[in-house]
C-alpha cells in the first residue's frame, strides 16, 4: 500500500473512532443522531476500501439512511411534551 | 433539570471503571483475532466461484445472497416482516389509510419531487437489474425505492397511504411468500426445499427479487410514515401518554 493509501485509510478509522465517542457522549439526543448517520457514511467509505461494494450500498442504504431516519422519528418522539395538546410538527 | 431528549444517566466510578475494562478485553480479543488471519485465506471464494455459471447470476456476492444461501435472505425478508407487524401493533392499525397527510409542500419541493422521483424509480430499477452482474439487487433496490416513497409523502402526496388494506398487507407479505412458493414448490417435487434447478436458477432468482424489492420499499416507508398521527385523532399527544 502506498503512503496515500495508508494515509486515506488512517483518516477513516480515525473519523470512526472519533465520531463513535461523539454518537456516545454527546448530551443532546438529536446530535447523536446526526453523527450516527455520518458514522454510518464513513463506515461506507470503510467498507469499499475493503473492497466490499455490496456491503458499501447496504450500509449506506440502510445504516444511515434508515435507522437514521428511524432514530430521528424516535428522538422526536421523546421530545413531545407528554402533558399539553399542542400539535406535533409533522 | 434534563429533559427526556438529554441522556441523564450518571455512572459510577467503579461502573466506568469495569465496562472500560470489559470493553477493551473486547477490543484485544477482535484485534488479536484478526491479525491471526493468515494472508492469504480465500475462504470459499473458490467454491462459490467454481458453481457461479450453474447459479443463474454473474456475480459472486449475488449467488451467495440468493441462491447459495437464499434461506439467509428468506429469513431476513421474515425479519423486516416482523419488525413493520410490530410497527402496526403498537400502534393498532392494519393499514395506514388514516395517517394525516403532510400540509402540500412549497414550490421547490415540489418541483424537486418531480425530478427525482422517477429517477429513484429508474434507480431502483437499475439496482435490482444490476444484482445479476455487479453490486446491487433486492435490498439496495427496496431501500431506494422506499425512501422515494417517504419523500413523496414528505412532499403532500398520499404514496403509500393511498394503498388499501389488502393491497397494503399483500405487498408487505410478497417478499416471504415468494420465497415459500419456491420452497413448496420444490417440496412438490421432493427436492432440498431451497435448491434452483440450473436452467431457470436466472429468471427464478429476478422474480425473487423484485418481489423481495417491492416488500422491502412498501415496509421501510410503513416503518416512516406509519408512527405518523391519524387524520381524525383529535388530540394527536394522545399517543405519547403511557396507556
Amino acid at each position: 500500500m502506498t503512503i496515500d493509501e495508508w494515509m486515506f485509510d488512517g483518516l477513516i478509522v480515525l473519523a470512526l473512532l472519533a465520531l463513535a465517542w461523539r454518537v456516545l457522549h454527546t448530551q443532546d439526543l438529536f446530535k447523536s443522531v446526526v453523527l450516527f448517520i455520518v458514522f454510518g457514511l464513513v463506515m461506507a467509505l470503510a467498507w469499499v476500501r475493503l473492497k466490499a461494494p455490496d456491503i458499501a450500498l447496504a450500509e449506506a442504504a440502510i445504516g444511515a439512511g434508515l435507522t437514521g431516519v428511524l432514530l430521528l422519528d424516535a428522538v422526536r418522539y421523546f421530545k413531545r411534551p407528554p402533558t399539553t395538546k399542542e400539535e406535533p410538527e409533522p | 433539570m434534563t429533559s427526556p431528549a438529554e441522556s441523564s444517566i450518571k455512572p459510577t466510578l467503579v461502573l466506568r471503571a469495569l465496562s472500560t475494562l470489559a470493553v477493551s478485553a473486547v477490543a484485544v480479543f477482535l484485534i488479536a483475532a484478526l491479525v491471526d488471519i493468515p494472508d492469504d485465506a480465500a475462504g470459499l471464494t473458490a467454491l462459490a466461484a467454481q458453481h457461479l455459471p450453474s447459479s443463474g447470476v454473474d456475480h459472486p456476492v449475488t449467488a451467495v445472497l440468493l441462491n447459495y444461501r437464499a434461506y439467509d435472505t428468506w429469513l431476513e425478508v421474515g425479519v423486516l416482516l416482523i419488525a413493520v407487524m410490530g410497527m402496526l401493533l403498537f400502534h393498532r392499525r392494519s393499514d395506514l389509510q388514516d395517517i394525516r397527510s403532510m400540509p402540500l409542500a412549497e414550490p421547490v419541493l415540489e418541483w424537486a419531487i418531480k425530478l427525482l422521483f422517477p429517477m429513484i424509480v429508474l434507480v431502483s430499477g437499475y439496482l435490482l437489474w444490476t444484482g445479476k452482474y455487479s453490486s446491487g439487487g433486492a435490498f439496495q433496490a427496496g431501500v431506494v425505492l422506499g425512501a422515494g416513497g417517504v419523500l413523496l409523502w414528505i412532499a403532500g402526496h398520499r404514496s403509500i397511504t393511498a394503498f388499501r388494506g389488502p393491497l397494503f398487507r399483500g405487498l408487505l407479505i410478497l417478499g416471504f411468500v415468494s420465497f415459500f412458493i419456491v420452497t413448496l414448490a420444490n417440496v412438490a417435487l421432493q427436492r432440498p426445499i431451497l435448491d434452483l434447478p440450473e436452467q431457470y436458477a436466472g429468471t427464478i432468482i429476478l422474480l425473487i427479487e423484485a418481489a423481495a424489492t417491492l416488500t422491502i420499499a412498501i415496509t421501510v416507508a410503513a416503518l416512516i410514515i406509519g408512527v405518523q398521527p391519524l387524520m381524525h385523532d383529535s388530540s394527536p399527544s394522545a399517543e405519547v401518554k403511557d396507556e
